[in-house]
């Protein structure tokens, strides 16, 4: 199976490779795995008191294809809000790449990944939004 | 030991209409060699009863046994039908021992024969403890070939085989009564099983890359 470009490029030079304090309560850690082709995938956030995405770093054991989607989201999300991060879709990751129909699944594994580690940040902060975030949305709207 | 097929399963042979004792392959009256059909399960293609405690020993002299009788060499002058039931049953018989001689794949197919799809490619894992179990395992093992570290290495393949065994064993107590009533904890020990495979196989692909610098 051939990979895209844009695959081997984020294989080859992964961005944000790495690892936050998990108990940083500014951290927000998901962690994901596929039990079929063996990857596990962490992908970490660093939320500031806006509650926007700093910084975030993954790291992934798996295939390209998986390495990829995580290394993308890390770089997608950073910048954005929480809320942002959370529609961050399967099919969005799996179009940039253009990962064939048998890799979709490592696509989705990233999906999870960011949406645990956002989880993860808001039950750090209690139920529901920082006081911030929810400045934030009212600012936006 | 040999489990009697039920009637319906065994059938009646298509040559003499004798009916077929388990294995259904030949016919015990005529020799006959007969179709292979579809819903016969992996366990009636070898001639045990289904069970996950399995006598390895027993599984490959039973198969060794059969496609000596099977192979397709001895079918070589008989007619086209027959040529195609024997490599037919030479090939499920192959595949029967790939699946049921792991244990892994044989707990899977029981699994699976339940209508539970443990390793499916949609099946994802969350549990936190398990994931970090195995991040940890990812990133020894990328620590110890950065640093060439044989012993550790050794050290780290002897922990991960502990913990496949350990998963076997809790396997054989969840599929002891079949069908299994514990599908949930089967289906997440199972998880686990195929996770310390695969990281077994990274092992190995690591060392063998070592060995050819």
């Amino acid at each position: 199976m051939a990979y895209s470009e844009k695959v081997i490029d984020h294989y080859e030079n992964p961005r944000n490779v790495g690892a936050m304090d998990k108990d940083d309560s500014g951290v927000g850690t998901g962690m994901v795995g596929a039990p079929a082709c063996g990857d596990v995938m962490r992908l970490q956030i660093k939320v500031n008191e806006q509650g926007i995405i700093e910084d975030a770093k993954f790291k992934t054991y798996g295939c390209g294809s998986a390495i990829a989607s995580s290394s993308l989201v890390t770089e997608w999300v950073k910048g954005k809000t929480l809320d942002e991060a959370m529609t961050i879709k399967n099919s969005h990751i799996a179009e940039e790449l253009e990962l064939p129909p048998v890799k979709i699944h490592c696509s989705v594994l990233a999906e999870d990944a960011i949406k645990a580690a956002v989880e993860d940040y808001r039950s750090k902060r209690g139920a529901g939004h920082s006081q911030a975030e929810v400045a934030a949305a009212l600012v936006a709207h | 030991m040999r489990r009697e097929l039920h009637d319906l399963m065994a059938g009646v042979c298509i040559q003499c209409g004798a009916e077929l004792n388990a294995p259904p392959a030949l016919c015990h009256s005529c020799g006959a060699i007969q179709p292979f059909r579809a819903e016969l399960s992996l366990f009636d293609v070898v001639g045990l009863p289904e069970s996950y405690d399995l006598d390895l020993q027993e599984l490959r002299s039973q198969v060794l046994q059969l496609q000596k009788i099977l192979h397709p060499d001895r079918f070589a002058q008989a007619e086209a039908t027959t040529r195609r039931f024997s490599l037919e049953w030479s090939t499920r018989l192959n595949e029967a021992l790939a699946v049921l001689r792991d244990p892994l794949k044989r707990a899977d197919y029981l699994l699976q024969r339940q209508g539970i799809d443990a390793l499916g490619e949609q099946v994802k894992v969350a549990d936190p403890s398990l994931l970090m179990t195995q991040m940890m395992y990812r990133e020894r093992l990328e620590d110890l070939l950065a640093a060439k570290d044989q012993n550790g290495l050794d050290n780290l393949r002897g922990e991960v085989e502990d913990a496949s065994s350990k998963a076997v064993n809790k396997l054989h107590i969840l599929l002891k009564k079949l069908p299994c009533e514990q599908v949930v904890e089967a289906g997440s020990v199972l998880r686990e099983l195929q996770f310390l495979d695969k990281l077994l196989g990274e092992i190995d692909r690591g060392e063998e890359s070592l060995q050819n610098l």
